[in-house]
């Protein structure tokens, strides 16, 4: 056949582990299977688009394929912004679990397919943590904080505790925790390096579930239509291995970066069945709210099956 | 690369018979994208380019400390400050030239973007020195690179950037950029202080006099206040660094108002003004983008760096190479830009070379820095010369010595690491 | 006639420009004041101000700051050529900006009408309508091309650029 060169875009850098274990990987597992019929120009750090501009790059032939960040676009695809959701799975391993099984059918992955783009594989970030310079535990601890969120799910996430949610950008964020503008501030924990937290906080807790982040990486439907079935389905067979290899990268990455923190001298810590209890029965209405905003069909549904799927 | 060179004499065609930068770069980064990947895909670029560059909270630091200086400057605030300056160090050669240098380091710890201290310092300390005779040339360049200090002196947005693509520790960077920072201010005082015995482009002020000098001192006081306050309001915690710019405009207003110094036209004039400057910045900085995305598309970056990370030259000629690539692109692309499309292959490269990931990130900075500063595209110049009304031409000319005492200091600093990683080591005891 | 009807657009959407720039000054001001009096923070002016604020005061004077001579050009090349070619050169550096800016144009308000049309909304403290956030660029592109257009076919007289 003819060797194809996709595209691909990113908005992660290289040297983040979502690149390294999942993206960077997958590609050059695909291009080695496949004996060069298909290879990829990566396009890394938002280079070919910005990060809500990757999906619209992909159908316009700009790109072919890209790792969508699914809550940047959460106006074209509601039922995916599911996965942003509190309380929900426990670890990356089983949320992507999860993801994976939404996107091999039903709700999520018509929504795409509606999209333009075909999935191959999603994965998701270990559960979003709370940074702080005390401890935060039970849901009353939280009043009048003013914690750093992203996007309305999260920022609903702390009003549900009686915070305040405040937006500021990436790159202030360490500044603003520093001089003591933020109190908290909601994190995956495999991002902490890269923006440095660790060097501001004095606690970080490690079993809470406060709110989830979903990658998928999707190919323009009528190009991936066209390749060859045998390649067709290398791609998905290495993006399912990709998924829950890159899940488990970060989950064991969390853990060493723990016992670094431990040794550092940061309190790292589980919050107790009470404390949790008492989380999960506040973060209860972000759930509530967010079928009320995407009032979409079938939302009700996407979120059963999701609490099934991480129930397990 | 035949395509490509053809498009650069094509910009270089455009720009030279007077078509706006602006313009010449958007177009021309179109015709590229259009031949790269055709025309359909060139057109959706086009779709939410403005859009996306603009929409951006980080940037409303630029309007609103060209508005804060605006202000100041039509409340006649800057003027008595300065000339306070003047009275103690006017009767120095080039004095006045250097005190604009040290207020471009006050302001470098209150901001983290290069073009809006250049529009500030513009806007307040340029109009002082054209009246006390300062030749124009040097007036606009001092105040074009007196700006870069604000991303080498912390807090700097540029830092910040290097630090998450690279996960390098941003504490340590800025405190990194603390010496190097004060190295190129002593850099440029010196190149004024050679220029100012040399030529007669800094006049001598009037004699010294001690009780005129105390007396002028008054009118420092608030400005000072307005310092403190702002960084006072950044370190204490009261607000973020974009929104501390929103506070130092809410301060102006209330020192022209007590002062009684400004009228309802000049409030106007100001914010007309400050919107002027970034409409023209903004304008650039979106078709910039497009050129820089046609250049990601042809790949040349990425073959030249990959050729520096598998060659086998020694350690010393690739970094030497590296930092030539990143200055060539300096002078097309936007510091930003740069970083995401440079750093994925030249941050692996120098780490494989051993190199200190805190000194390069110095180092890097300063170089795409000094971009700023090299036409065509020159932002710190642009925004001079759009605050200033000085020809582009007489400031590239006027930046010339400056430019050669940016690229000593980069040497020195890719010489001795020491200068750079000295205060790191000391603060981790 | 055309002039002064291209002028009085450009003046209006100047000073819609200028007015979102002191909405911004006032909006982070009223936010820093009230989380420290009252804890309360303005909630909506970080995204008001990204979403809306800033495309609005960065692209709605486009065609005025062009009509100032604020859009910087390099000065060290010739002012003009003599004869013909210096004639169609002149109306070249004109009319190729003003296609490039039609197409932006045209992508842009397709964009913002897609938008419209879907009712496209960002979830933030509010749901953000997104078209009126994509609709400020088209339109402040889409008088820059007015005006670069109407510059190309202005008799000569004396350049008011400068
Ligand atoms: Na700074
Ligand atoms: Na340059």
């Amino acid at each position: 056949g003819i060797a194809e060169t996709l595209r691909l875009g990113d908005f992660q850098s290289t040297s983040h582990i979502v690149s390294i274990e999942g993206t960077t990987r997958w590609m050059a597992a695909v291009e080695e299977a496949t004996g060069g019929a298909v290879s990829f120009q990566h396009f890394p750090s938002q280079q070919a688009a910005k990060s809500k501009a990757q999906l619209d790059a992909v159908n316009n032939g700009i790109l072919d394929a890209a790792l969508l960040g699914t809550l940047y676009h959460a106006e074209s695809l509601p039922l995916n912004s599911v996965v942003g959701l509190p309380g929900f799975y426990s670890s990356a391993q089983q949320g992507t679990k999860a993801l994976q099984a939404m996107l091999k059918e039903g709700p999520l992955r018509e929504e795409l397919l509606a999209a333009g783009v075909t999935p191959i594989f999603g994965f998701v970030l270990p559960p979003y943590q709370v940074l702080a310079k005390k401890r935060l535990g039970l849901a009353e601890d939280w009043k009048a904080l003013d914690i750093r969120t992203s996007g309305s799910t999260q920022a609903m996430t702390a009003r549900s505790m009686g915070a305040v949610g405040i937006s500021i950008p990436g790159p202030e964020v360490y500044t603003a925790v520093e001089r003591g503008r933020l109190d908290a501030v909601l994190f995956p924990l495999a991002s902490v390096p890269g923006y440095k937290l660790n060097e501001v906080v004095s606690h970080i807790s490690t079993n809470g579930s406060f709110g989830g982040y979903s990658f998928v990486m999707v190919v323009r439907s009528d190009l991936f239509k066209d390749l060859p079935e045998d390649v067709q389905a290398k791609m998905l067979e290495l993006g399912a291995e990709t998924a829950m290899h890159v899940a488990k990268a970060q989950d064991d990455s969390v853990e060493g970066l723990v016992t670094q923190w431990k040794d550092e001298g940061i309190d790292t810590y589980t919050f107790s069945d009470a404390e949790l209890a008492s989380l999960t029965d506040s973060m209860k209405l972000v759930g509530q709210d967010w079928l009320e905003r995407i009032n979409a069909d079938g939302a009700e549904a996407v979120l059963e099956n999701y609490r099934a799927l991480t129930s397990k | 690369m035949i395509t490509f060179l053809a498009l650069l004499c094509l910009l270089a065609l455009f720009m030279v018979f007077r078509m706006p930068i602006a313009f010449a770069m958007g177009l021309v980064g179109f015709i590229g994208l259009a031949l790269q990947l055709g025309w359909r895909p060139a057109f959706a670029v086009l779709e939410r380019i403005f859009f996306d560059s603009s929409s951006s909270f980080i940037l409303v630091a630029i309007p609103l400390f060209i508005l804060m200086a605006e202000l100041l400057t039509s409340g006649d605030v800057t003027r008595r400050a300065i000339h306070a300056c003047q009275c103690w160090i006017g009767h120095v050669k080039g004095g006045l030239a250097m005190a604009t240098v040290a207020s471009s380091v006050l302001l470098a710890a209150l901001v983290g973007s290069s073009t809006a201290s250049t529009a500030a310092m513009a806007a307040s300390a340029f109009p002082e020195m054209r009246n006390h005779n300062y030749a124009d040339r040097l007036a606009a360049a001092v105040v074009s690179v007196g700006g870069t200090l604000a991303v080498v002196v912390p807090p700097s947005i540029v830092l910040v950037v290097y630090g998450v693509l690279t996960e390098t520790s941003i504490g340590q960077l800025f405190i990194a950029g603390i010496v190097p920072g004060l190295l190129t201010a002593s850099g440029l005082a010196l190149v004024i202080k050679i220029i100012a015995t040399r030529t007669d482009q800094a006049p001598k002020g009037d004699p010294f006099q001690l009780g005129k000098a105390v007396k002028a001192s008054r009118h420092v006081i608030p400005m000072g206040l307005l310092m403190v306050g702002v960084i006072g309001a950044i370190y204490g915690g009261v607000a973020s660094p974009s929104e501390a710019a929103a506070l130092g405009v809410m301060g102006s207003l209330i020192i022209v108002l007590v002062q009684r110094s400004i009228t309802f036209v000049g409030l106007s004039t100001s914010v007309s003004a400050a919107i002027r400057a970034t409409v023209m910045i903004v304008a650039i900085v979106t078709c910039s983008a497009i050129f820089a995305n046609y250049l990601a598309f042809t790949r040349i970056t990425h073959a030249l760096l990959e050729f520096a990370s598998t060659t086998d030259l020694p350690r010393a000629a690739i970094l030497a190479f590296m930092v030539l690539i990143l200055l060539v692109m300096g002078m097309f692309m936007d510091q930003l830009a740069i970083l995401s499309l440079a750093m994925p292959l030249a941050f692996p490269t120098a780490m494989a070379l051993g190199y200190d990931p805190v000194w390069f990130g110095i180092v890097v900075t300063k170089t795409v820095e000094i971009g700023l500063l090299t036409p065509p595209l020159g932002l710190n110049a642009y925004v001079a010369s759009a605050q200033t009304g000085v020809a582009l031409g007489t400031i590239f000319r006027g930046i010339v010595p400056f430019l050669l005492m940016e690229l000593v200091v980069l040497v020195v600093l890719l010489c001795f690491p020491e200068i750079t990683l000295w205060l790191p080591s000391l603060m981790l005891g | 006639m055309i002039e002064r009807t291209l002028r009085k657009i450009e003046d209006t959407l100047h000073l819609a420009g200028c007015l979102a720039l002191v909405a911004v000054a006032v909006l982070i001001n009223a936010d820093i004041l009230l989380r420290m009096i009252a804890n309360r923070p303005v909630q909506i002016q970080f995204e008001l101000t990204e979403l809306y604020l800033m495309p609005a005061l960065a692209t709605l004077s486009l065609s005025r700051v062009f009509r100032d001579g604020g859009h910087l050009a390099l000065d060290f090349g010739p002012e003009t050529l003599p004869g013909l070619w210096g004639t169609l050169l002149a109306k070249a550096r004109l009319l190729l900006p003003a296609a490039f800016f039609a197409a932006i144009t045209f992508m842009s308000a397709k964009f913002a009408w897609g938008a419209f049309a879907h009712h496209e909304v960002e979830y933030g403290v509010i749901d953000w309508p997104l078209g009126w956030a994509y609709a400020v660029a088209p339109l402040g592109c889409s008088v820059l091309v007015l005006r670069l257009i109407h510059d190309v076919f202005r008799p000569a007289e004396p350049d008011l650029t400068r």
